[in-house]
C-alpha cells in the first residue's frame, strides 16, 4: 500500500530527483527539511529498525563534523586554537556539518529506496533500455545484502576453529579479522562472476527479452509526476533566484531571506513529504473504506 | 599497435586534456559535467579493448568490486594523506591490465569524493588516478616488470612521487594560481612534494603487506573465468 505501488519510473524519477537535490543543496534550510522529511518517512517506512540506524547516525554526524573542524582551517571567524596551535574556525565546523547531513540523509534515503525500489523493479525499468545493464544492476544491488551474510557465515565458521573476530588478544583479532576480509574478497569476486555467467547462461541479457511485470501506468502515477514536477518547477525558481547558493568559504554567505523563500522551503518540503503524504492518504482512505462496509 | 592502444593514447592524451580544459572553463557546478564526460570518455577505450566480443557483466561486475575496495581502502583509514586507494588501484592495473586499471582508478575517484567532497579538482583527480592505474598496468604488462611485492613497492613508490602526485599539483597550479612563473610552479610542486611523499609511503606499505595476496586472488580469478585475456598490454 503506497508509494511502492506506483509505477517503478514513477518511482525513480522522485528518487533521482530527491537525492540529486540532497546532494546537490548545500543550504542549510533545504538540507534540513530533506533530512528531516528523510528521517520521518524512513520511520513510516522501516519502524523501530529505522529509528535506530538513524539515531546512530546522528552522533556519527557530530563525530564528523568535528574530525573535519580539526584538520581543515579555512574561515575567517576563529573560535579558538587546539593543542598544536591551528586554528578552528566557525565556517569549517559548519560546513563539517553539512557534509555529514548530506552523507547522512543520503544514507537515509537510500534506506527508503531499498525498501521501495525491489529488484524486479530494476529489471523492469532497465530491461527495456539494455538487458547487459539491467542484469548488471541486478547483481549490485544485490551485492551488499549478501556479503553480510556470508561475512557472518564466515565469521562463524571460524570461530568453530578459534580464530573468529572476536576470540585471542587484540593482535590475534586484528590478524582474524584481516583473514575474514580476505576470505571475503575472494567469495565475493568469485560468486559475482559466477551469478552474471549464470544468469548469462539463462539468457537474462539477450536482446528483445521481456522482464515480468505487473505494472501499468495510470491516472493516479500521472498525477503524482503532474505533482512531482509542479514542486520541480518551484525548486528550479529558487535556483535561478539564488535561493540556494550559499558559500562558507572564507565566511558565509547567502541570500536574504524574504517571503519569496518561504514558498520556496515549503514547494521543497511538499516535494520531499509527497510519498509520505500519498501513503497516510491511502491508509486513510483504506479504512474509511473498511468502516463504510 | 592495436586498435584499442591507439584509442587508449588518443583518449588519454588528446580527448581528456581538452575536456578538463574546456571544462575548467564552465562556471559553477560544471565539475560534475565534466567528471561525467571523462568517465564516458574513459568507456570508449575499455570497450574497445575486448574487439568485437562485447564485455561481459562479469567484467564489468570485477571493475566494480575493485572500486567498491579501492573506495573503501581511502575512507577506512582516518590518516590525511596517507590513503591505500593508490595501491589499489594499481593493483587492479597490474592484473586486468591498463584500461581496467584506468577505469578503477577514475570511477573510485569520482565515487570516494561523495565521502571527501567534489569540487573543480574532482575531474583531475579521476585522471590522475586513473593514469596512475594505466601506467601499473602498462608497465607491469607482458612481464616487462616481475609481479614482486618488493618491485611492486618500489614501483608505486616512484610512480607516486613522479607521476600521480605531480598530476594532481598540476590541477591546484591552474585551479590556485592567478598567475603562473617559475618561483609560484617550484613553490606549488615543492609544497605537494611532501604529501606525495606520505601518499608514497602507504602505497609501499600496503603494497608490501597486501600486494601478493590481493594479486594473487585476482589472476586467480583471471584464469579460473579466462577474462580480460588481453595480455599484450600496451
Amino acid at each position: 500500500m503506497g508509494f511502492e505501488r506506483c509505477h517503478p519510473a514513477v518511482n525513480f524519477i522522485y528518487f533521482t530527483t530527491v537525492i540529486a537535490g540532497m546532494i546537490v543543496f548545500q543550504h542549510p534550510i533545504f538540507l534540513l527539511i530533506s533530512f528531516v522529511c528523510a528521517f520521518i518517512y524512513s520511520i513510516k517506512r522501516n519502524g523501530w529498525k529505522a529509528l535506530i540506524f538513524n539515531a546512530v547516525l546522528l552522533p556519527c554526524v557530530v563525530a564528523f563534523a568535528l574530525y573535519y573542524s580539526s584538520y581543515t582551517h579555512f574561515g575567517v571567524t576563529v573560535l579558538q586554537q587546539n593543542m598544536i596551535g591551528n586554528n578552528m574556525t566557525l565556517e569549517s565546523l559548519v560546513y563539517g556539518f553539512v557534509l555529514g547531513i548530506v552523507v547522512a540523509g543520503v544514507l537515509i534515503w537510500f534506506s527508503c529506496v531499498y525498501s521501495v525500489f525491489t529488484t524486479d523493479k530494476v529489471v523492469y525499468l532497465f530491461g527495456k533500455v539494455s538487458p547487459r545493464l539491467s542484469l548488471f544492476l541486478a547483481i549490485i544491488l544485490r551485492m551488499v545484502p549478501r556479503i553480510k551474510k556470508e561475512a557472518k557465515r564466515i565469521n562463524t565458521a571460524q570461530q568453530g576453529i578459534g580464530r573468529g573476530a572476536n576470540q585471542g588478544n587484540l593482535w590475534q583479532r586484528i590478524r582474524n579479522c584481516i583473514r575474514i576480509f580476505s576470505m571475503l574478497i575472494t567469495w565475493t569476486i568469485d560468486s559475482l562472476t559466477t551469478a552474471s555467467e549464470s544468469m548469462r547462461s539463462r539468457g537474462s541479457s539477450l536482446r528483445g527479452r521481456k522482464a515480468f511485470s505487473i505494472y501499468r501506468f495510470d491516472n493516479r502515477d500521472r498525477a503524482y509526476v503532474v505533482g512531482n514536477f509542479a514542486c520541480l518547477t518551484v525548486i528550479f525558481m529558487a535556483v535561478m533566484l539564488k535561493q540556494t547558493d550559499i558559500i562558507y568559504d572564507p565566511r558565509i554567505i547567502m541570500m536574504p531571506v524574504t517571503t519569496m523563500s518561504y514558498v520556496f522551503y515549503a514547494g521543497y518540503a511538499v516535494f520531499c513529504l509527497m510519498p509520505l503524504g500519498l501513503e497516510l492518504w491511502t491508509e486513510y482512505r483504506f479504512k474509511k473504506a473498511r468502516r463504510a462496509l | 599497435m592495436k586498435k584499442s592502444n591507439i584509442a587508449t593514447l588518443i583518449v588519454f592524451f588528446l580527448l581528456i586534456p581538452v575536456t578538463l580544459f574546456f571544462g575548467s572553463k564552465l562556471p559553477g557546478r560544471g565539475y560534475y559535467i565534466t567528471g561525467t564526460a571523462i568517465i564516458l570518455e574513459l568507456m570508449i577505450p575499455f570497450f574497445m579493448a575486448f574487439e568485437g566480443k562485447k564485455p561481459q557483466a562479469r567484467e564489468l561486475v570485477v571493475i566494480a568490486v575493485m572500486c567498491a575496495i579501492a573506495i573503501a581502502a581511502r575512507v577506512a583509514i582516518p590518516i590525511p594523506n596517507f590513503k591505500a586507494i593508490f595501491a589499489v588501484i594499481m593493483l587492479s592495473g597490474i592484473a586486468f591490465g591498463p584500461e581496467a586499471g584506468f577505469m578503477v582508478g577514475a570511477i573510485s575517484a569520482f565515487a570516494s569524493n561523495f565521502f571527501y567532497g567534489q569540487g573543480p579538482y574532482t575531474p583531475w583527480q579521476m585522471m590522475a588516478y586513473g593514469a596512475g592505474g594505466m601506467l601499473a598496468g602498462f608497465c607491469f604488462a607482458k612481464g616487462r616488470l616481475p609481479k614482486k611485492p618488493l618491485t611492486m613497492a618500489v614501483f608505486g613508490f616512484l610512480a607516486v612521487v613522479l607521476w600521480v602526485g605531480p598530476l594532481l599539483d598540476t590541477s591546484s597550479v591552474f585551479l590556485m594560481l592567478s598567475d603562473i612563473n617559475w618561483n609560484s610552479l617550484l613553490l606549488t610542486y615543492g609544497a605537494g612534494l611532501s604529501v606525495n611523499i606520505s601518499q608514497a609511503a602507504c602505497t609501499v606499505l600496503i603494497m608490501l603487506l597486501f600486494g601478493r595476496p590481493l594479486l594473487d586472488k585476482l589472476d586467480r580469478i583471471k584464469v579460473k573465468y579466462g577474462m580480460m585475456e588481453d595480455e599484450n598490454g600496451l
